[in-house]
C-alpha cells in the first residue's frame, strides 16, 4: 500500500496503525533528507582587489621594500570539526634576463585586518619559501564569514621584497597562487 | 498487503543516516594567481663629506703632493650595475686651468687625486696620486658587473706646487661623476 494512502488512511486508523505509519514516514525523511541542520557545508571563496605586484627598486638598502596592499575579500565557511586557511604558494627562484637570481626568499608577506573570533592573521613579515607554501591566515572550526560585518572576510595582503643583495637585472612576471581552503 | 516497519528497523535507519553524516567533508579549495613582476635597475647615487678643497697657505716650491688643508673627503653612497653585464665608475670632471687673481696660470696638471678605501669585490681604485686635466675626466673608481655594494671611501686631492706661480687662484668647481650601467 503507497505511503501517501496511508497518510491518508492515518488520521482514520486505530493509534496503534497510525504511530507505525508515522514512525515509517520519520525513519525515511532521516535518511533521504541531506540534513541541513546537522552539517555546514564547508566554502572558500576569495577575490583580491590586486593580483600583479611590481617592484622597481633603486638602491639595496631596503629590507622590506613595500608593495600596495591586496584587499583580500570573500568566503570562508568551515565545518565544526573543520578548518579553513589562506596560503601564499611560491613558484623557484626566479631566474632574470642578464643570468642574476632573484630568491623567493626575498621576498616576505604581511596580512593584517580587523580582528573576528576564529580567524588568525598569522604573517607578518614573514618569508617566503621558494616552491612552498606560507600561511597568510587560519580559521577555526565553525568559522563563518557570512556572520561578520559586511559578510565576508576582508583583510590586507601585502608583499615586500629585500633589495639588499638582490642582483641588478630584469625579472619576468612570475606566477604566485593565493590558496583557500576550508573542510 | 500490509506493511509494518518495527522501531529497531528506525533505529537502524536513523544510526546509519548519522554516519553517514559523519563522514568528513572533502576540501574545498580555491586557486586565484597574482603576478609579481621585479626590475631592479642600475643607479648611482654620492653624498660628499665635504665639497671644498683649498690651500690657503701654500709657502714652499717642494711639494708633488701637497695634500690639502681640510685633508680627504668621504665619498658614501650607493653604487649598483647591472647583472652580467654592467659597469659603473666615479669620476672627477675637471675646467679648465685656472687664472689667478694677478695673471698666473694654475694648470689643472698640477692637481691629482687618490681614491682609497677597503677592498671590496669589484671595486677597483685608480692610481694614487693620478693627475687631473683640464677639462678632462679623470677616473676615481671603476665597478664592475653586478656591484651592490654601499660605497665609503675616501677621496683626497694634492697640489703640485713646484712650479706653481705665486698668485691667489678663485674658487672653481670640479664634478665628482657617478654613473653606472
Amino acid at each position: 500500500m503507497c505511503i501517501l494512502r496511508r497518510i491518508l488512511r492515518w488520521l482514520q486508523l486505530p493509534h496503534k496503525t497510525a504511530l507505525r505509519c508515522g514512525s515509517a514516514l520519520l525513519a525515511i525523511a532521516l535518511f533521504a533528507l541531506p540534513y541541513p541542520a546537522l552539517a555546514v557545508t564547508a566554502a572558500a571563496s576569495i577575490t583580491l582587489s590586486k593580483q600583479a605586484w611590481a617592484f622597481n627598486p633603486t638602491d639595496s638598502t631596503q629590507q622590506y621594500l613595500p608593495s600596495s596592499a591586496s584587499v583580500v575579500t570573500g568566503t570562508m565557511i568551515t565545518n565544526s570539526t573543520g578548518s579553513g586557511s589562506i596560503a601564499l604558494l611560491a613558484p623557484a627562484n626566479i631566474t632574470g634576463a642578464g643570468g642574476g637570481l632573484l630568491k623567493i626568499s626575498y621576498f616576505s608577506m604581511t596580512c593584517s585586518g580587523p580582528s573576528h573570533a576564529g580567524e588568525t592573521m598569522v604573517a607578518t613579515k614573514a618569508q617566503l619559501v621558494a616552491s612552498s607554501s606560507v600561511t597568510c591566515a587560519t580559521y577555526a572550526g565553525g568559522f563563518d564569514s557570512t556572520t561578520l560585518s559586511g559578510g565576508q572576510v576582508h583583510f590586507n595582503m601585502m608583499i615586500f621584497l629585500d633589495d639588499r643583495t638582490l642582483d641588478d637585472d630584469t625579472f619576468p612576471a612570475t606566477n604566485f597562487t593565493v590558496v583557500a581552503s576550508a573542510t | 498487503m500490509k506493511t509494518r516497519i518495527s522501531f529497531p528497523l528506525i533505529g537502524a535507519f536513523v544510526v546509519l543516516s548519522f554516519a553517514l553524516n559523519a563522514v568528513p567533508a572533502l576540501a574545498v579549495v580555491q586557486n586565484t594567481t597574482i603576478t609579481v613582476s621585479v626590475t631592479k635597475q642600475a643607479s648611482a647615487a654620492l653624498t660628499l663629506s665635504g665639497s671644498a678643497f683649498t690651500w690657503a697657505h701654500v709657502q714652499a716650491d717642494t711639494d708633488h703632493f701637497l695634500a690639502s688643508d681640510g685633508g680627504n673627503i668621504t665619498v658614501t653612497g650607493t653604487l649598483i650595475t647591472s647583472f652580467g653585464s654592467g659597469a659603473g665608475s666615479i669620476a672627477i670632471v675637471s675646467p679648465v686651468n685656472i687664472t689667478g687673481a694677478g695673471g698666473g696660470t694654475l694648470p689643472i696638471g698640477d692637481l691629482s687625486i687618490t681614491c682609497a678605501g677597503t677592498v671590496v669585490t669589484g671595486q677597483t681604485f685608480a692610481t694614487a696620486q693620478t693627475a687631473l686635466g683640464p677639462s678632462a675626466t679623470t677616473t676615481c673608481a671603476t665597478y664592475a658587473a653586478n656591484y651592490n655594494t654601499a660605497l665609503n671611501f675616501t677621496l683626497g686631492m694634492f697640489l703640485d706646487d713646484r712650479t706653481l706661480p705665486a698668485d691667489v687662484y678663485p674658487a672653481t668647481n670640479f664634478t665628482v661623476a657617478a654613473t653606472a650601467t
